[in-house]
């Protein structure tokens, strides 16, 4: 890393800490000597840097109240604030670090057997263990995440890991023509070269490079070829269906479609099993080598080296190169199979430890000694780090979720992928390949490979090797109380034989029942130890026993990256902004916004009852329905007829599924010979174009809609001085008896074309008008000002909904169900049996077989109270029926409303009680069945004559 | 008897008040749509240097469907393949988009033309309201429609003359790419009653990327 030495500093836990900028958190608390940095999820344990890579969970803190932070991997900005988690009063001196004496009586799933009575306290118990065990709080005030953001990007081939795997198969794809995003967890490319002192071989663009300037040439090359888009710092956390690569950095999210996959995330050390393996100074190898060469901070001065395999060896020598004393090097194996590379090793005068068992790091807070059993004897060996060498995993989750086949090789000791999907290719140390050269040829091979894939160049898979013979029945593992297989959930070996002993004996339900692999790590430091422990304890081979299910994510994802911005749409009428300017109070209607009300209801009611009133009805459905068989077509969609209708009338239409269940109402009006104009209900538009779409599929007839919702704006006009209003703003005769009820005119209305239908769903004289939305606002301003003189005001939802059913005008979904057919509705009338055929006619006439159907009603309150939507009507205690509507009339001075109720309840006149409260324990009303409608039911006042 | 109105029609923008909100300066008085928003030298900026966002309009627009739609617009001397934009062949001709095999809009249609694209197995509804264009350009625009549409749109998907339906923050919204004069942009074809909200939505996500709410002066001087 390029540092400025530009000084900065932050507080930690209130201490304030010094850094350079370049500095992540975690490798300036390491130079400033904090070794603790958190505490454990369940013993309140010391913790302290382990991978510095971003994907343990021992550095999780919270930063400027962001909880669950890795600052190992977190840019240190000057004035932070960062503060330890999990802890009181902090991770350095926590109060709950006592549980890690109290393990013996908290072993695995010491929850489900401890606190399973008395039942009704569990709410509690879980409050206490949910406060005691834990990550970072979240915040408790509620935040917009604005900030987050959704990127869409689309790409030929997409690349997951920025190491020399990945970033020479990002080159390699460039450079066969295809587009690459490159998706890499680390702020800088490289990987591992970035911080090995090796030489790199058998690459044309790398050869005889030394590791950081190899990986300093990958950065530049990929930095200047436009074909490559590169993330940094950013993390793949799921591949998905359809060749989708989810990735987040923060809290924004990446949806990455790619034709090809290449999967090059590389191959990580594991922890290694002894006690005390996760005490602050145990660190990754690579963790300490990755703090050194990027950050120039040394973790420690004395590292003794653990190990069980030759990468001890070479890690012991990587880190006496870069400066450390290495003080041992604990071979757990009898002697070290690469011998060549011991006597190295034994030359830097580094004292080597073969066969050691009981291995044991002493110290609290800090290292302070290393101790094993060899040669006979106790050992110890002082040390203020100790650096776990244990051979690199293949990262092999992501190529599982995708559903790649994994093997065990037992020549190895590795799972590998054998098998990947067409779209998929592993390359590079995933594939189960240690040495750098071998590692760079495969890279640049699937590279070009995917790359010829995603342009449409048929290419073969080359045949994968064999992998080597299995091998027999793991080791046991170490018997000791506090050898941490799951750092993440404080899980030990010793919690994974009792759970096995428990009888949870196979790997997943031990992973389910100890939690093991499932923490904020997702299983990168503990996925193939916690199967090698399952393994050595039933004495299975490590192949055998398998792995767990790999799911996404596998990393964290913030709720605000999935989130992202918040993009609800909404619908605003043409008329919105005159609503506002009204005062309306709004009400959400689907997407549509509409006026709920702007005075009072009662004000509003008097307006139309007496006056004129004035209603946006714009988010009705419209739409037009056009030619030669477009008569024939509505007919067959509706149980009434509409072939017949007369050029310029207009008709109520109720439309009724397969099985004669009511879906919708509205009109038709009939503007030319083959010309209808049809409405629908607010939120029914979509569900009947598509049902209109979907009968004319294939029919052969003559018939086209158009979809004229968003163009036409719609204002209905009611009231018994309407006809004085709309007469001054247009040249068409609006008298009865040339615009008589049900009338439909094509005009103009304050100089904008109009068509005009002369129906009333508030039960008045009423034009609802139908204008260009361009000019909805100027017919709304002009029919204001027209109807000043005769008392003009504009009425809400609410109002109208009133007004209505005083009327005991229906409204679908709202008074109708699932269930409900037209007859039982109310609306046997629409329904014209002598019609050959039409959809729903089946099921309507299937009806009369039927008897007990329960009928909607409509009802008035003679006991006080307005009952709520919903409330049951209950004779003699039990319930008898259901109120979809209820409303206060102003005019009628009590609430009225319809109901469905069993046909024994449907009399004019029959008594009802009706529940006014939640549940059965509400008190109840007495209603009276009404059938008739409460306003005008001769239809006087909605005819208008006069 | 011929009322006379009491006032003369006013064409209004979906977006006036929010226009007036941001002190729009309007082409007229009675189509509103505004010119500029007080800063025409940095809508301009934005234009070469990021982005801007522009309400296009007032436009009289047709919307022709039915199986016979090809049909009735060979016989009116236009002509588009579906998912493409047929640009105006000259002047007083209309710009056609390709919905779909049996769907077409055309842009700046007059009445004339309205009668002439009717036929069998066609018909056509005015849409000048029904849809609301917003005019997204810039350098940056390819990359604010990236952040806010799930589809497809790179510069080598979603050519220059080609169209694609696809959400936009949520709202479905057909989208023609129409470069001018080496300036890379899309219109937006937005239903009017989601327009207020895309226009915010847009402005919102586009922000950090330098978006700028344009007049239709930097359109025009765009060479539209």
């Amino acid at each position: 890393m390029r540092m400025t030495r530009q000084e900065i500093s932050f507080t930690f836990d209130g201490r304030r800490v010094q850094a350079f900028d370049g500095d992540t958190y975690g490798s300036a608390l390491a130079r400033a000597r904090v070794d603790v940095i958190s505490r454990s999820f369940k013993y309140h344990r010391p913790r302290g840097l382990l991978c510095c890579a971003g994907r343990c969970p021992n550095c999780m803190v919270t930063v400027d109240g962001v909880p669950n932070v890795r600052a190992c991997v977190t840019r240190a900005v000057d004035g932070g604030t960062v503060s330890g988690q999990n802890a009181w009063p902090s991770v350095r001196r926590d109060l709950f670090g006592a549980f890690d004496r109290l393990d013996r009586i908290l072993p695995v799933g010491f929850y489900y057997k401890t606190f399973i009575r008395p039942r009704a306290a569990w709410p509690v118990y879980e409050g206490v263990l949910r406060r005691l065990a834990g990550l970072g709080s979240v915040r408790r005030t509620p935040r917009q995440a604005d900030h987050a953001t959704k990127r869409h990007m689309f790409c030929d081939v997409a690349v997951i890991g920025g190491g020399p795997g990945g970033s020479v198969a990002a080159l390699a794809a460039s450079q066969a023509g295809a587009r690459v995003v490159l998706i890499d967890d680390q702020e800088q490319l490289g990987g591992h070269l970035a911080y090995s002192q090796a030489t790199v071989t058998g690459d044309d663009v790398l050869n005889g490079l030394r590791g950081p300037e190899a990986s300093a040439r990958l950065e530049k090359l990929i930095r200047e070829n436009p074909l490559i888009e590169h993330l940094p710092s950013t993390s793949a956390f799921g591949i998905y269906e359809g060749n989708l690569v989810g990735a987040s950095r923060g809290d924004s999210l990446y949806r990455v479609r790619a034709k090809q996959i290449v999967v090059a995330t590389g191959a990580f050390e594991r922890p290694l099993l002894f006690h005390n393996n996760d005490r602050p100074g145990v660190m990754l190898a690579s963790a300490i080598l990755r703090l050194a060469a990027r950050h120039d901070v040394r973790a420690g001065r004395r590292v003794a080296v653990v190990t069980e395999d030759d990468h001890g060896c070479a890690a012991a020598l990587e880190l006496a190169s870069s400066g450390f004393d290495v003080t041992a090097l604990v071979d757990s194996r009898p002697a070290a199979s690469d011998q060549e590379r011991s006597a190295a090793v034994r030359s830097r005068h580094i004292p080597v430890w073969e066969g050691a068992t009981r291995i044991e790091v002493v110290g609290r807070s800090r290292v302070r000694q290393l101790r094993f059993d060899s040669g006979g004897g106790r050992r110890s060996v002082n040390a203020d780090l100790v650096a776990m060498a244990a051979r690199p995993e293949p990262v092999v989750s992501l190529l599982a979720q995708a559903g790649a086949k994994l093997v065990f090789d037992g020549s190895t000791g590795l799972f590998v992928p054998a098998e990947c999907p067409a779209n998929i290719t592993a390359a590079g140390h995933v594939e189960g390949i240690s040495d750098i050269a071998g590692v760079l040829k495969s890279a640049r091979a699937a590279g070009t490979r995917a790359a010829l894939r995603a342009l449409g160049q048929p290419v073969a898979t080359p045949a994968r090797p064999l992998p080597g013979a299995p091998i027999g029945a793991a080791p046991p593992p170490p018997a000791t109380r506090k050898a941490f297989v799951c750092m993440c959930e404080d899980v030990t070996v010793k919690d994974i034989k009792l759970a096995i002993h428990e009888g949870f004996d196979a790997l997943e339900t031990v992973k389910r029942y100890s939690t093991a692999t499932m923490g904020p790590c997702q299983g990168k430091m503990c996925h193939s130890l916690s199967a090698g422990v399952h393994a050595g304890i039933t004495g299975q081979s490590v192949g055998k026993t398998g792995l767990t299910t790999a799911r996404p994510p596998f990393q964290p994802v913030t709720l605000a990256a999935l989130a992202g911005p918040h993009l609800a749409p909404e619908r605003q009428t043409a008329l919105h902004d005159r609503h506002a300017r009204l005062g309306a109070r709004w009400v959400d209607m689907g997407e549509w916004k509409r006026p709920f009300i702007y005075t009072t209801v009662a004000e509003e009611y008097r307006a139309v009852r007496e006056a004129a009133g004035i209603i946006d009805v714009s988010t009705l459905g419209k739409l037009e329905v056009t030619g030669r068989d477009a008569g024939e077509f509505l007919d067959w969609l509706h149980p009434n007829r509409f072939s017949d209708l007369r050029i310029g009338r207009v008709r109520y239409r109720a439309m009724t599924d397969d099985a004669g269940i009511v879906l919708d109402d509205g009109t038709v009006a009939r503007l030319g010979p083959e010309r209808f104009f049809l409405t629908t209900g607010t939120g029914a538009f979509d569900a009947v174009e598509q049902w209109l779409q979907w009968w004319l599929a294939g029919s052969r007839r003559d018939v086209q809609t158009i979809n004229v919702t968003s163009e036409l704006a719609a204002i209905n006009l009611a009231g018994p001085r309407s006809r004085e209003v709309i007469k001054r703003l247009t040249g068409a005769d609006v008298s009865n008896k040339a615009m008589p009820y049900l009338a439909a005119v094509e005009t103009e209305v304050a100089g904008v074309p109009a068509i005009i239908l002369r129906i009333g769903f508030v039960g008045e004289l009423g034009f609802e008008i139908h204008v260009p939305a361009e000019y909805g606002a100027h017919v709304w301003d002009t029919l204001m000002d027209a109807g000043h003189e005769f008392g003009i005001k504009p009425f809400g939802v609410e109002t109208q909904r009133v007004l209505r059913l005083e009327k005991l005008h229906i409204i679908p979904g709202q008074d109708t169900d699932a269930l409900s057919n037209p007859v039982d509705s109310g609306l046997g009338w629409i329904v014209k049996a002598e019609k050959s055929d039409f959809v729903g006619r089946a099921g309507i006439a299937a009806l009369g077989s039927r008897s007990g159907r329960p009928l909607l009603i409509g009802f008035e309150v003679t006991g006080g109270g307005v009952p709520a939507e919903g409330a049951a009507v209950v004779h003699q205690g039990r319930p008898v029926g259901r109120v979809t509507s209820c409303k206060l009339s102003p005019g009628l001075q009590r609430a009225i409303g319809l109901a469905w109720v069993n046909p024994e309840h449907a009399t004019e006149g029959s008594a009802l009680s009706i529940r006014l409260g939640e549940g059965t324990s509400g008190t109840t009303t007495a209603a009276r069945v009404h059938l008739a409608p409460f306003h005008d039911p001769e239809g006087a006042r909605l005819r208008g004559g006069g | 008897m011929t009322a006379k109105p009491l006032a003369d029609p006013v064409r209004r923008s979906p977006l006036e008040a929010v226009h007036e909100a941001r002190g729009a300066r309007w082409r007229t008085e009675t189509e509103r749509w505004p010119a500029n928003f007080g800063q025409p030298d940095r809508e301009r900026k934005a234009l070469a240097q990021a982005a801007v966002l522009v309400e296009m309009g007032p436009l009289d627009k047709l919307l022709v469907a039915g199986h016979g739609t090809a049909a009735v617009l060979r016989a009116a001397g236009l002509e588009v393949a579906p998912g493409h934009v047929s640009p105006a062949r000259h002047p007083g001709m209309p710009e056609v988009w390709g919905l779909a095999p049996d769907e077409a809009l055309v842009l700046a249609a007059d009445d004339a033309l309205a009668a002439r694209l009717i036929g069998p197995g066609a018909a056509s509804a005015r849409y000048g309201s029904a849809v609301t264009l917003l005019w997204l350009a810039g350098p940056r625009a390819p990359e604010i429609l990236q952040i806010s549409c799930p589809a497809d749109t790179r510069l080598t998907s979603l050519m220059d003359l080609r169209l694609l339906h696809g959400p936009i923050a949520n709202v479905r919204v057909t989208m023609a790419r129409r470069d001018l004069r080496g300036t890379t942009a899309y219109t937006l074809a937005v239903p009017r009653d989601y327009a207020a909200y895309l226009w915010s939505a847009l402005l919102s996500i586009g922000r950090d990327l330098g978006l700028v709410a344009a007049g239709l002066d930097v359109f025009e001087g765009a060479g539209a």
